[in-house]
Protein backbone atom coordinates (compact mmCIF):
# COMPACT_ATOMS: atom_id res chain seq x y z
CA UNK A 1 0.00 0.00 0.00
CA UNK A 2 1.32 3.31 -0.62
CA UNK A 3 2.29 6.01 1.72
CA UNK A 4 -0.30 8.14 0.08
CA UNK A 5 -3.34 5.56 0.56
CA UNK A 6 -2.01 5.36 3.58
CA UNK A 7 -2.05 8.68 4.78
CA UNK A 8 -5.75 8.69 3.26
CA UNK A 9 -6.45 6.04 5.41
CA UNK A 10 -5.75 8.22 8.53
CA UNK A 11 -8.46 10.36 7.72
CA UNK A 12 -10.71 6.84 7.26
CA UNK A 13 -9.59 5.76 10.77
CA UNK A 14 -12.47 4.63 11.54
CA UNK A 15 -13.86 3.09 8.39
CA UNK A 16 -10.16 0.72 8.65
CA UNK A 17 -10.92 -0.45 11.90
CA UNK A 18 -14.54 -1.35 10.62
CA UNK A 19 -12.81 -3.24 7.60
CA UNK A 20 -10.39 -4.96 9.98
CA UNK A 21 -13.85 -6.07 12.51
CA UNK A 22 -15.85 -7.06 9.37
CA UNK A 23 -13.51 -9.19 7.45
CA UNK A 24 -12.89 -11.46 11.25
CA UNK A 25 -17.01 -11.22 11.48
CA UNK A 26 -16.64 -13.28 7.97
CA UNK A 27 -14.29 -15.71 9.30
CA UNK A 28 -15.91 -16.37 12.58
CA UNK A 29 -19.62 -16.59 10.39
CA UNK A 30 -17.50 -19.38 8.10
CA UNK A 31 -16.35 -21.65 11.07
CA UNK A 32 -19.69 -21.54 12.76
CA UNK A 33 -21.26 -22.63 9.42
CA UNK A 34 -18.45 -25.70 9.68
CA UNK A 35 -19.92 -26.73 12.60
CA UNK A 36 -17.31 -24.88 15.24
CA UNK A 37 -17.54 -23.76 18.48
CA UNK A 38 -17.39 -20.34 18.47
CA UNK A 39 -15.75 -19.62 21.48
CA UNK A 40 -13.06 -21.91 20.28
CA UNK A 41 -12.54 -20.14 17.42
CA UNK A 42 -12.29 -16.78 18.92
CA UNK A 43 -9.82 -18.15 21.10
CA UNK A 44 -7.62 -19.55 18.09
CA UNK A 45 -8.34 -16.05 16.10
CA UNK A 46 -6.64 -14.31 19.50
CA UNK A 47 -7.40 -11.32 20.99
CA UNK A 48 -9.08 -9.33 17.95
CA UNK A 49 -8.25 -6.03 19.44
CA UNK A 50 -4.42 -6.91 18.94
CA UNK A 51 -4.91 -8.08 15.48
CA UNK A 52 -7.26 -4.97 15.04
CA UNK A 53 -4.31 -2.83 15.96
CA UNK A 54 -1.67 -4.18 14.29
CA UNK A 55 -3.64 -4.51 10.97
CA UNK A 56 -4.65 -0.83 11.71
CA UNK A 57 -0.87 0.35 12.08
CA UNK A 58 0.09 -1.47 8.60
CA UNK A 59 -2.30 0.61 6.96
CA UNK A 60 -1.79 3.59 7.96
CA UNK A 61 1.24 5.97 9.52
CA UNK A 62 1.17 5.26 13.17
CA UNK A 63 2.90 8.56 13.68
CA UNK A 64 0.89 10.46 11.40
CA UNK A 65 -1.82 9.22 13.32
CA UNK A 66 -0.81 10.33 16.79
CA UNK A 67 -0.09 13.61 15.35
CA UNK A 68 -3.32 13.99 13.96
CA UNK A 69 -5.08 12.70 17.63
CA UNK A 70 -2.76 14.98 19.58
CA UNK A 71 -3.87 17.76 17.04
CA UNK A 72 -7.51 17.46 17.63
CA UNK A 73 -6.51 17.15 21.19
CA UNK A 74 -4.72 20.32 21.34
CA UNK A 75 -7.80 22.24 19.58
CA UNK A 76 -10.19 20.81 22.72
CA UNK A 77 -8.03 21.64 24.91
CA UNK A 78 -7.27 25.51 23.43
CA UNK A 79 -11.15 25.98 23.61
CA UNK A 80 -11.67 24.22 26.98
CA UNK A 81 -9.55 26.96 28.21
CA UNK A 82 -10.23 30.10 26.13
CA UNK A 83 -9.06 32.98 28.25
CA UNK A 84 -5.84 31.59 29.09
CA UNK A 85 -5.57 30.55 25.12
CA UNK A 86 -6.51 33.79 24.29
CA UNK A 87 -4.25 35.59 26.68
CA UNK A 88 -1.04 33.72 25.21
CA UNK A 89 -1.86 34.05 22.13
CA UNK A 90 -2.57 37.43 22.28
CA UNK A 91 0.32 38.40 23.98
CA UNK A 92 2.68 36.77 21.83
CA UNK A 93 1.03 37.93 18.40
CA UNK A 94 1.70 41.18 19.87
CA UNK A 95 5.53 41.28 20.49
CA UNK A 96 5.85 38.96 17.20
CA UNK A 97 4.14 41.69 15.62
CA UNK A 98 5.82 44.77 17.15
CA UNK A 99 8.85 42.24 16.36
CA UNK A 100 8.06 41.97 12.89
CA UNK A 101 6.75 45.78 11.97
CA UNK A 102 10.96 47.29 13.72
CA UNK A 103 12.16 44.87 11.37
CA UNK A 104 10.56 46.21 8.24
CA UNK A 105 11.57 49.37 9.38
CA UNK A 106 15.46 48.58 9.92
CA UNK A 107 15.22 46.50 6.79
CA UNK A 108 13.46 49.25 4.67
CA UNK A 109 15.95 51.17 6.01
CA UNK A 110 19.09 49.91 6.40
CA UNK A 111 19.19 46.78 5.19
CA UNK A 112 17.67 46.28 1.89
CA UNK A 113 19.89 46.14 -0.85
CA UNK A 114 19.60 49.12 -3.39
CA UNK A 115 17.37 47.54 -6.33
CA UNK A 116 20.41 47.95 -8.96
CA UNK A 117 23.48 45.86 -10.29
CA UNK A 118 25.82 44.47 -8.07
CA UNK A 119 24.82 46.65 -4.95
CA UNK A 120 27.59 45.57 -2.81
CA UNK A 121 30.33 47.17 -4.66
CA UNK A 122 29.24 50.65 -3.95
CA UNK A 123 30.37 53.19 -1.03
CA UNK A 124 29.33 56.45 -0.19
CA UNK A 125 32.20 59.20 0.22
CA UNK A 126 32.09 60.50 3.67
CA UNK A 127 34.45 63.00 4.94
CA UNK A 128 35.12 63.17 8.59
CA UNK A 129 36.44 66.43 10.40
CA UNK A 130 36.07 68.61 13.40
CA UNK A 131 33.24 70.85 13.10
CA UNK A 132 33.44 74.41 14.17
CA UNK A 133 31.48 73.24 17.94
CA UNK A 134 34.58 71.08 18.56
CA UNK A 135 33.30 67.81 18.46
CA UNK A 136 33.57 65.30 15.54
CA UNK A 137 31.29 64.98 12.46
CA UNK A 138 30.96 63.99 9.26
CA UNK A 139 29.08 64.32 6.28
CA UNK A 140 28.79 63.24 2.61
CA UNK A 141 28.35 66.21 0.60
CA UNK A 142 30.36 67.00 -1.81
CA UNK A 143 30.73 70.43 -5.09
CA UNK A 144 31.36 69.71 -7.95
CA UNK A 145 34.47 70.37 -9.25
CA UNK A 146 35.58 68.74 -6.12
CA UNK A 147 33.75 65.28 -7.57
CA UNK A 148 34.86 65.78 -11.01
CA UNK A 149 38.79 66.18 -9.86
CA UNK A 150 37.94 62.75 -8.06
CA UNK A 151 36.17 61.19 -10.72
CA UNK A 152 39.05 61.74 -13.10
CA UNK A 153 41.64 60.79 -10.93
CA UNK A 154 40.35 57.53 -10.41
CA UNK A 155 38.50 56.68 -13.24
CA UNK A 156 40.81 53.04 -13.52
CA UNK A 157 39.71 51.30 -10.10
CA UNK A 158 35.92 53.20 -9.89
CA UNK A 159 33.24 54.51 -11.46
CA UNK A 160 32.35 57.57 -9.43
CA UNK A 161 28.38 58.27 -9.70
CA UNK A 162 27.23 62.27 -8.37
CA UNK A 163 23.67 62.23 -6.87
CA UNK A 164 22.35 65.55 -5.29
CA UNK A 165 20.40 65.40 -2.25
CA UNK A 166 16.57 65.08 -3.53
CA UNK A 167 14.94 68.67 -3.83
CA UNK A 168 11.34 69.02 -3.63
CA UNK A 169 10.51 71.66 -6.40
CA UNK A 170 7.81 73.20 -7.75
CA UNK A 171 7.15 72.38 -11.42
CA UNK A 172 4.81 71.95 -13.96
CA UNK A 173 2.84 70.29 -17.20
CA UNK A 174 0.85 73.05 -18.39
CA UNK A 175 0.68 76.65 -17.31
CA UNK A 176 1.97 78.59 -14.35
CA UNK A 177 -1.24 78.23 -12.84
CA UNK A 178 -0.92 74.25 -12.13
CA UNK A 179 2.50 74.20 -10.30
CA UNK A 180 2.80 70.87 -8.38
CA UNK A 181 5.76 69.56 -6.12
CA UNK A 182 7.96 66.44 -7.08
CA UNK A 183 11.20 64.90 -5.58
CA UNK A 184 14.08 65.57 -8.00
CA UNK A 185 17.45 63.85 -8.06
CA UNK A 186 20.41 65.42 -10.68
CA UNK A 187 22.33 62.56 -11.21
CA UNK A 188 25.72 61.92 -13.14
CA UNK A 189 24.08 61.16 -16.66
CA UNK A 190 26.36 57.78 -16.52
CA UNK A 191 24.36 57.14 -13.42
CA UNK A 192 22.25 54.70 -14.93
CA UNK A 193 24.01 52.65 -16.95
CA UNK A 194 26.34 51.99 -14.13
CA UNK A 195 23.18 50.91 -12.08
CA UNK A 196 22.32 48.41 -14.89
CA UNK A 197 18.78 50.21 -14.96
CA UNK A 198 16.83 49.44 -18.31
CA UNK A 199 13.99 51.49 -19.35
CA UNK A 200 10.16 50.81 -19.13
CA UNK A 201 9.58 53.43 -22.09
CA UNK A 202 11.59 55.81 -23.92
CA UNK A 203 15.32 55.92 -23.13
CA UNK A 204 17.45 56.68 -19.89
CA UNK A 205 20.02 59.41 -19.31
CA UNK A 206 23.49 58.56 -20.71
CA UNK A 207 26.72 60.04 -19.93
CA UNK A 208 26.15 62.19 -23.22
CA UNK A 209 23.33 63.69 -21.91
CA UNK A 210 25.78 65.00 -18.92
CA UNK A 211 28.67 66.92 -21.10
CA UNK A 212 28.21 70.92 -20.79
CA UNK A 213 26.10 73.03 -18.00
CA UNK A 214 22.51 73.78 -19.38
CA UNK A 215 22.31 72.12 -22.77
CA UNK A 216 20.83 68.66 -21.90
CA UNK A 217 17.00 69.56 -21.28
CA UNK A 218 16.38 65.87 -20.40
CA UNK A 219 13.80 64.27 -17.66
CA UNK A 220 13.46 60.89 -16.49
CA UNK A 221 10.66 59.86 -14.39
CA UNK A 222 10.34 56.85 -11.51
CA UNK A 223 8.16 54.11 -12.27
CA UNK A 224 6.36 54.86 -9.27
CA UNK A 225 5.85 58.65 -9.90
CA UNK A 226 4.81 57.51 -13.93
CA UNK A 227 2.38 55.63 -12.01
CA UNK A 228 1.15 57.79 -9.66
CA UNK A 229 1.10 60.73 -11.62
CA UNK A 230 0.30 60.08 -15.18
CA UNK A 231 -1.07 56.35 -14.74
CA UNK A 232 1.58 55.00 -16.67
CA UNK A 233 0.34 56.56 -20.01
CA UNK A 234 2.88 55.65 -22.42
CA UNK A 235 2.66 58.53 -24.49
CA UNK A 236 4.11 61.14 -21.47
CA UNK A 237 7.75 60.36 -23.35
CA UNK A 238 7.66 63.33 -25.38
CA UNK A 239 6.00 65.42 -23.21
CA UNK A 240 7.35 68.54 -21.61
CA UNK A 241 7.98 70.05 -17.98
CA UNK A 242 8.84 73.33 -16.78
CA UNK A 243 11.14 73.53 -13.40
CA UNK A 244 11.99 77.68 -13.50
CA UNK A 245 12.81 78.98 -17.04
CA UNK A 246 14.25 76.14 -18.17
CA UNK A 247 11.56 73.16 -20.44
CA UNK A 248 12.70 69.83 -20.04
CA UNK A 249 11.76 67.26 -22.16
CA UNK A 250 10.63 63.87 -21.07
CA UNK A 251 12.80 61.01 -22.85
CA UNK A 252 11.59 57.90 -20.59
CA UNK A 253 10.74 56.29 -17.68
CA UNK A 254 13.27 53.99 -15.43
CA UNK A 255 11.91 50.64 -14.34
CA UNK A 256 10.59 49.44 -10.91
CA UNK A 257 11.37 49.57 -8.05
CA UNK A 258 14.15 52.06 -8.20
CA UNK A 259 13.34 55.36 -6.66
CA UNK A 260 17.08 56.65 -6.35
CA UNK A 261 19.41 56.06 -3.67
CA UNK A 262 17.93 57.45 -0.65
CA UNK A 263 15.91 54.97 1.70
CA UNK A 264 12.97 56.99 2.89
CA UNK A 265 12.83 59.51 -0.06
CA UNK A 266 10.98 58.69 -2.99
CA UNK A 267 12.69 60.36 -6.19
CA UNK A 268 10.09 61.32 -9.15
CA UNK A 269 12.27 62.91 -11.94
CA UNK A 270 16.07 62.44 -12.60
CA UNK A 271 17.45 64.78 -13.98
CA UNK A 272 20.85 65.21 -15.68
CA UNK A 273 23.60 66.98 -13.22
CA UNK A 274 24.77 69.46 -15.71
CA UNK A 275 21.32 70.94 -15.50
CA UNK A 276 21.64 71.80 -11.90
CA UNK A 277 23.49 75.34 -12.46
CA UNK A 278 25.65 74.47 -10.02
CA UNK A 279 28.28 72.45 -11.78
CA UNK A 280 30.55 75.24 -11.85
CA UNK A 281 30.75 75.89 -8.10
CA UNK A 282 33.31 75.00 -5.58
CA UNK A 283 31.84 76.55 -2.76
CA UNK A 284 28.44 74.76 -2.74
CA UNK A 285 28.02 71.05 -1.43
CA UNK A 286 25.01 69.88 -2.78
CA UNK A 287 25.66 66.25 -4.37
CA UNK A 288 26.57 62.91 -2.77
CA UNK A 289 29.33 61.26 -4.45
CA UNK A 290 28.88 57.46 -4.96
CA UNK A 291 31.67 54.88 -5.53
CA UNK A 292 31.46 51.66 -8.09
CA UNK A 293 34.84 50.08 -6.82
CA UNK A 294 35.80 48.13 -10.02
CA UNK A 295 36.23 44.05 -8.97
CA UNK A 296 39.50 43.67 -8.05
CA UNK A 297 40.67 47.03 -6.82
CA UNK A 298 41.43 48.00 -3.21
CA UNK A 299 39.70 49.95 -0.88
CA UNK A 300 42.72 51.42 0.82
CA UNK A 301 45.00 52.71 -1.89
CA UNK A 302 41.49 54.28 -3.57
CA UNK A 303 40.36 55.99 -0.14
CA UNK A 304 43.95 57.21 0.35
CA UNK A 305 44.42 58.96 -3.23
CA UNK A 306 40.37 60.06 -3.10
CA UNK A 307 41.51 62.08 0.57
CA UNK A 308 44.89 63.89 -1.31
CA UNK A 309 42.67 64.65 -4.36
CA UNK A 310 40.11 66.27 -1.56
CA UNK A 311 42.51 67.58 0.64
CA UNK A 312 44.51 69.39 -2.58
CA UNK A 313 41.29 70.47 -3.62
CA UNK A 314 40.30 72.28 -0.33
CA UNK A 315 43.64 73.71 0.48
CA UNK A 316 43.41 75.64 -2.92
CA UNK A 317 39.89 76.88 -2.18
CA UNK A 318 41.39 78.01 1.33
CA UNK A 319 43.67 80.37 0.00
CA UNK A 320 40.64 82.62 -0.71
CA UNK A 321 38.39 82.24 2.74
CA UNK A 322 37.70 85.01 4.13
CA UNK A 323 36.02 85.40 8.35
CA UNK A 324 38.29 82.13 9.36
CA UNK A 325 40.60 81.85 12.29
CA UNK A 326 43.50 79.65 11.91
CA UNK A 327 42.44 76.97 14.13
CA UNK A 328 39.16 76.71 12.13
CA UNK A 329 41.12 76.69 8.83
CA UNK A 330 43.45 74.05 10.12
CA UNK A 331 40.15 71.78 11.33
CA UNK A 332 38.64 72.41 8.23
CA UNK A 333 41.68 71.20 6.14
CA UNK A 334 42.18 67.76 8.67
CA UNK A 335 38.97 66.46 6.82
CA UNK A 336 39.70 62.85 6.01
CA UNK A 337 37.54 60.88 3.53
CA UNK A 338 36.11 57.32 3.64
CA UNK A 339 34.49 54.87 1.48
CA UNK A 340 31.51 53.83 3.52
CA UNK A 341 29.82 50.98 2.38
CA UNK A 342 26.21 51.62 0.52
CA UNK A 343 24.79 48.08 -1.03
CA UNK A 344 21.52 49.83 0.89
CA UNK A 345 21.75 53.41 0.05
CA UNK A 346 23.40 56.59 1.30
CA UNK A 347 20.19 58.70 3.02
CA UNK A 348 20.28 61.23 5.56
CA UNK A 349 17.80 59.07 7.32
CA UNK A 350 20.35 56.01 8.07
CA UNK A 351 22.99 58.26 9.78
CA UNK A 352 20.01 60.02 12.09
CA UNK A 353 17.87 56.71 13.12
CA UNK A 354 20.20 54.02 12.89
CA UNK A 355 21.12 54.63 17.03
CA UNK A 356 17.59 54.75 17.51
CA UNK A 357 16.45 52.15 15.21
CA UNK A 358 18.49 49.69 17.34
CA UNK A 359 17.59 50.68 20.25
CA UNK A 360 14.20 50.28 18.93
CA UNK A 361 14.82 46.59 17.92
CA UNK A 362 16.65 45.55 21.10
CA UNK A 363 13.47 47.10 22.97
CA UNK A 364 11.30 44.85 20.53
CA UNK A 365 12.90 41.86 21.17
CA UNK A 366 12.59 42.54 24.95
CA UNK A 367 8.97 42.74 24.70
CA UNK A 368 9.07 39.54 22.76
CA UNK A 369 10.78 37.95 25.57
CA UNK A 370 9.02 39.04 28.53
CA UNK A 371 5.95 37.63 26.64
CA UNK A 372 7.45 34.32 26.22
CA UNK A 373 8.24 34.62 29.80
CA UNK A 374 4.64 35.27 30.66
CA UNK A 375 3.45 32.09 28.17
CA UNK A 376 5.63 30.05 29.80
CA UNK A 377 4.13 30.79 33.55
CA UNK A 378 0.51 30.67 32.06
CA UNK A 379 1.57 27.12 30.48
CA UNK A 380 3.36 25.70 33.66
CA UNK A 381 0.36 27.14 35.86
CA UNK A 382 -1.63 24.59 33.51
CA UNK A 383 0.97 22.16 33.56
CA UNK A 384 0.76 21.68 37.46
CA UNK A 385 -3.14 21.29 37.08
CA UNK A 386 -3.02 18.56 34.19
CA UNK A 387 -0.33 16.72 36.33
CA UNK A 388 -3.21 14.07 37.10
CA UNK A 389 -4.08 13.52 33.17
CA UNK A 390 -0.22 13.15 32.52
CA UNK A 391 0.06 10.27 35.55
CA UNK A 392 -2.97 8.86 33.73
CA UNK A 393 -1.27 8.58 29.99
CA UNK A 394 1.54 6.75 31.93
CA UNK A 395 -0.33 4.50 33.35
CA UNK A 396 -1.74 3.40 30.42
CA UNK A 397 1.38 3.09 28.43
CA UNK A 398 2.10 6.26 27.04
CA UNK A 399 5.99 6.31 26.59
CA UNK A 400 8.18 9.82 27.67
CA UNK A 401 8.18 11.02 24.07
CA UNK A 402 4.55 10.72 23.53
CA UNK A 403 3.59 13.15 26.40
CA UNK A 404 6.72 15.46 24.96
CA UNK A 405 5.00 15.13 21.79
CA UNK A 406 1.41 15.73 22.99
CA UNK A 407 2.89 19.07 24.81
CA UNK A 408 4.75 20.26 21.67
CA UNK A 409 2.00 20.00 19.56
CA UNK A 410 0.11 21.77 21.59
CA UNK A 411 2.21 24.49 22.08
CA UNK A 412 2.71 24.47 18.11
CA UNK A 413 -0.85 25.26 18.08
CA UNK A 414 -0.47 28.11 20.20
CA UNK A 415 2.81 29.09 18.34
CA UNK A 416 0.90 29.17 14.45
CA UNK A 417 -1.76 31.17 15.61
CA UNK A 418 0.31 33.92 17.64
CA UNK A 419 2.33 34.27 14.75
CA UNK A 420 -0.58 34.04 12.22
CA UNK A 421 -2.03 37.06 14.08
CA UNK A 422 1.11 38.79 14.73
CA UNK A 423 1.76 38.57 11.10
CA UNK A 424 -1.48 40.38 10.48
CA UNK A 425 -0.72 43.14 13.37
CA UNK A 426 2.39 43.73 11.67
CA UNK A 427 1.26 43.99 8.30
CA UNK B 1 -2.75 -27.71 21.20
CA UNK B 2 -1.45 -25.02 18.48
CA UNK B 3 -0.53 -26.42 15.38
CA UNK B 4 1.87 -23.31 14.62
CA UNK B 5 5.53 -25.15 15.24
CA UNK B 6 5.14 -26.69 11.10
CA UNK B 7 4.08 -23.49 10.29
CA UNK B 8 6.64 -21.53 11.61
CA UNK B 9 8.26 -19.57 8.75
CA UNK B 10 6.56 -20.98 6.14
CA UNK B 11 2.77 -19.06 6.25
CA UNK B 12 3.54 -16.55 3.69
CA UNK B 13 4.65 -19.57 1.27
CA UNK B 14 1.72 -21.47 1.75
CA UNK B 15 -0.66 -18.44 1.16
CA UNK B 16 1.15 -17.01 -2.23
CA UNK B 17 1.21 -20.27 -3.34
CA UNK B 18 -2.42 -21.26 -2.75
CA UNK B 19 -3.39 -17.50 -4.48
CA UNK B 20 -1.15 -18.19 -7.42
CA UNK B 21 -3.35 -21.30 -8.46
CA UNK B 22 -6.57 -19.56 -7.04
CA UNK B 23 -6.42 -16.21 -6.92
CA UNK B 24 -10.03 -14.07 -5.53
CA UNK B 25 -10.09 -16.19 -2.00
CA UNK B 26 -10.96 -15.05 1.06
CA UNK B 27 -9.35 -15.58 4.89
CA UNK B 28 -11.23 -18.30 5.97
CA UNK B 29 -10.87 -20.17 2.32
CA UNK B 30 -7.57 -19.92 2.16
CA UNK B 31 -6.99 -21.40 5.28
CA UNK B 32 -9.58 -24.14 4.41
CA UNK B 33 -7.83 -24.82 1.18
CA UNK B 34 -3.90 -25.27 3.20
CA UNK B 35 -5.95 -27.48 5.18
CA UNK B 36 -7.16 -29.38 2.30
CA UNK B 37 -4.37 -29.33 -0.25
CA UNK B 38 -2.16 -30.31 2.86
CA UNK B 39 -3.89 -33.85 3.52
CA UNK B 40 -5.21 -32.23 6.85
CA UNK B 41 -1.72 -32.42 8.68
CA UNK B 42 -1.27 -28.20 7.97
CA UNK B 43 -3.17 -26.04 9.87
CA UNK B 44 -2.57 -21.90 9.57
CA UNK B 45 -3.36 -20.52 12.78
CA UNK B 46 -5.76 -18.33 12.75
CA UNK B 47 -4.90 -15.66 15.03
CA UNK B 48 -1.71 -15.01 12.36
CA UNK B 49 -3.33 -15.44 9.47
CA UNK B 50 -5.16 -12.09 8.80
CA UNK B 51 -2.06 -10.10 10.11
CA UNK B 52 -0.08 -12.07 7.88
CA UNK B 53 -2.22 -11.25 5.25
CA UNK B 54 -2.56 -7.83 6.13
CA UNK B 55 1.92 -7.35 5.92
CA UNK B 56 1.87 -9.21 2.66
CA UNK B 57 -0.57 -6.62 1.40
CA UNK B 58 0.82 -3.84 2.64
CA UNK B 59 4.32 -5.27 1.20
CA UNK B 60 2.63 -5.02 -2.28
CA UNK B 61 2.57 -8.84 -2.74
CA UNK B 62 -1.08 -8.88 -2.07
CA UNK B 63 -3.88 -6.95 -3.34
CA UNK B 64 -7.22 -6.86 -1.91
CA UNK B 65 -10.76 -6.18 -2.61
CA UNK B 66 -13.98 -6.32 -1.33
CA UNK B 67 -16.61 -8.55 -3.16
CA UNK B 68 -20.42 -8.60 -2.36
CA UNK B 69 -21.13 -12.71 -1.86
CA UNK B 70 -25.01 -11.75 -1.33
CA UNK B 71 -27.09 -8.84 0.11
CA UNK B 72 -25.87 -8.78 4.00
CA UNK B 73 -22.21 -10.14 3.54
CA UNK B 74 -19.36 -9.10 1.63
CA UNK B 75 -15.48 -10.88 1.87
CA UNK B 76 -12.52 -9.67 1.13
CA UNK B 77 -10.41 -11.52 -1.07
CA UNK B 78 -7.10 -11.41 -2.05
CA UNK B 79 -5.11 -12.07 -5.19
CA UNK B 80 -1.12 -12.09 -6.37
CA UNK B 81 0.29 -8.84 -7.84
CA UNK B 82 3.15 -9.26 -10.14
CA UNK B 83 5.61 -8.56 -7.38
CA UNK B 84 4.02 -11.41 -5.42
CA UNK B 85 4.62 -13.86 -7.67
CA UNK B 86 8.31 -12.88 -7.84
CA UNK B 87 8.22 -13.16 -3.93
CA UNK B 88 7.04 -16.51 -4.61
CA UNK B 89 9.79 -17.63 -6.42
CA UNK B 90 12.11 -16.84 -4.30
CA UNK B 91 10.35 -18.30 -1.22
CA UNK B 92 10.16 -21.32 -3.52
CA UNK B 93 13.74 -21.72 -4.17
CA UNK B 94 14.59 -20.93 -0.71
CA UNK B 95 12.24 -23.62 0.89
CA UNK B 96 13.87 -26.17 -1.67
CA UNK B 97 17.26 -25.23 -0.36
CA UNK B 98 16.59 -25.97 3.54
CA UNK B 99 14.23 -29.04 2.86
CA UNK B 100 17.06 -30.73 0.50
CA UNK B 101 19.69 -29.81 3.00
CA UNK B 102 17.72 -31.42 6.29
CA UNK B 103 17.06 -34.29 3.95
CA UNK B 104 21.01 -34.61 3.69
CA UNK B 105 21.58 -34.25 6.72
CA UNK B 106 18.84 -36.46 7.25
CA UNK B 107 20.39 -39.11 5.03
CA UNK B 108 24.10 -38.93 5.87
CA UNK B 109 24.41 -38.86 9.52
Amino acid sequence: MSLWSRAINLFRGEQVSREIEEELATHVTEAIAEGRDPSEIRNALGPALQIREQSRDLRIIPWLDSLRADLIFARRQLMKRKVTSAACVLSLALAIGSCTAAFRLIDALLLRPLPVKNPEQLYDLTRHLIGFDGKPTSYDQWAYPSFRRMRDAVKDQAELIAISYTLTVDLTYQSNQEMEKANLDYVSGGMFDSFGLRPIAGRLLSASDDLTPGAHPYAVLSHDYWSRRFGKDPNVVGRTLRLGDTLYQIVGVVQAPFTGTSPGTVTDIFLPAMMSGKTERDDQTWLRTIARVKPGAAIGPLQAKLNAISHAFEEERAKHFVGMNKIQTARFLAETVTMEPAAAGASSLQGDYRRSLLSLGILVVLVLLIACANVANLMTAQASARAREMALRVSIGAGRARLVQLVLVESGCLALLASALGGLFAW
Amino acid sequence: MRKTDSLQGTLDLLVLKILSRKPGLHGYAIMSAIKEHSGDVLRADEGSLYPALHRMEEAGWLHAEWLAKDQRQRLRVYRLTPEGAKQLSTEQSRWQTVTSAVNRVLRTV
